[in-house]
């Protein structure tokens, strides 16, 4: 086992990639989704995975969270993971070659991504039970504290070019943004102003707190007509 | 800083296109059984296209203007020599007077997508970028590759479009 969760995944001897590296997502995840244009809301939720890859769900509230619910099926295929969980009716696909435990979701109607911190580690979270209710892992939504606003870049205003990019993260307890990662972009454009505004912004901090917690952002880039 | 040479680019533009009038000074395009036409049309408007080429636009619209006088020009050449004079005009900032010979150029040919272009930077010029956009549209459907109308279709979007970002928190 490396640090950060990371395994050396086995791969076939003939593999142009020998020694790739794959998330382990054993543990017990904090996760948050965002969703396309038509999504109609976003969802938090804690993900339990156990060493042999049987899951549980739970739906976090801006209060609490609802019991565990096992997830089925669970079908483990190379590099990546993908579940059904039925409160919600989305089918989720783990990406594992990803730095953490994150992926996209669907429905029949609606698409969207998802993105997770680690709340507990996988050993750990492998000796705790996971029936009844998941309230001892919730963790409360972020509260935004400053808000950068990007610059929007001339050559996309020249071009007429409008898109949107959603940035993941991770918040550690004094409100700072870690890693910030552009997941879904619809113009090259906005990466570099996304990026800088995502460092620049900042939540407000929890009182004695550890750990990270996961977020995300959608921004809208737009050119309103003016003539 | 960025919009002067921006604006001197634009400008660059329009000259060049003086060059790219049959019967003037272009080369590339002219029909090989035509080649002894070149500049010899009609001379006072070659030379109005030179020096308006050179950035002597007092000058290029001096020669151009007698060139016109002559009563022997083609309906090609004097809509191309009007287009010539509307492109000194609006280099000249004067795009009142750019607009009016534009309208002169496109009444006598409305095949010139160069006397569309121009009169969009002229109309960009006094701020007007809707009557900009259409001229646009009008030269990118006659020559949808002309550099110079992706060149007024940045300034035309710079000028008239209000960039806006919305945040969403997705929690």
């Amino acid at each position: 086992m490396l640090a950060g969760g990371l395994a050396a995944a086995a791969a076939p001897l003939d593999s142009p990639i020998a020694a790739r590296k794959e998330l382990d997502p054993a543990g017990i995840w904090a996760c948050v989704t965002y969703g396309d244009q038509h999504s109609a809301r976003d969802t938090r939720f804690l993900v339990h995975v156990t060493p042999t890859r049987t899951g549980s769900f739970a739906i976090q509230t801006s209060r609490g969270a609802g019991d565990w619910v096992a997830i089925f099926p669970w079908s483990p295929e190379k590099d990546e993971l993908v579940f059904t969980e039925s409160e919600t009716g989305r089918s989720f696909t783990a990406d594992l070659t990803r730095a953490t435990f994150a992926g996209t979701w669907s429905t029949p109607v609606d698409q969207g991504g998802w993105w997770c911190a680690q709340r507990v580690g996988g050993a750990e979270a492998a000796a705790r039970a996971v029936q009844g209710s998941a309230l001892e892992y919730f963790v409360p939504p972020l509260v935004p504290d400053v808000s950068a606003t990007p610059r929007y870049p001339r050559d996309a205003v020249r071009a007429a070019a409008e898109g949107y990019a959603v940035a993941c993260f991770f918040v550690d307890a004094t409100g700072t943004i870690l890693a910030p990662e552009v997941v879904e972009l619809s113009n090259e454009h906005f990466r570099t102003p996304t990026l800088v505004a995502t460092y620049a912004s900042r939540y407000r901090p929890w009182p004695n707190g550890t750990g990270l917690r996961p977020g995300c952002r959608t921004y809208s880039y737009q050119l309103d007509k003016t003539f | 800083m960025q919009e002067a040479t921006l604006v001197r680019a634009i400008l660059w533009g329009l000259v060049m296109c003086l060059v790219a009038v049959p019967g003037f000074a272009q080369v590339e395009d002219a029909p090989a059984d035509n080649r002894t036409v070149i500049g010899g049309g009609n001379p006072l408007l070659a030379a109005g296209a030179d020096a308006i080429r050179a950035g002597q636009y007092d000058e290029g619209i001096r020669l151009t203007t007698l060139g016109l006088e002559r009563g022997d020009n083609s309906q090609s050449d004097r809509a191309a020599a009007l287009s010539n004079l509307c492109a000194a005009y609006a280099a000249k900032r004067m795009p009142d007077r750019a607009i009016e010979l534009c309208t002169e150029s496109i009444a006598v040919s409305e095949h010139n997508w160069r006397a569309f272009s121009n009169r969009s930077y002229a109309y960009w010029l006094k701020g007007m970028y809707a009557q900009a956009t259409a001229d646009l549209d009008v030269a990118a459907a006659i020559s949808p590759n002309a550099k110079q109308v992706e060149q007024i279709r940045a300034m035309i979007n710079e000028a008239g479009l209000r960039p806006r970002v919305t945040l969403e928190e997705n929690q």
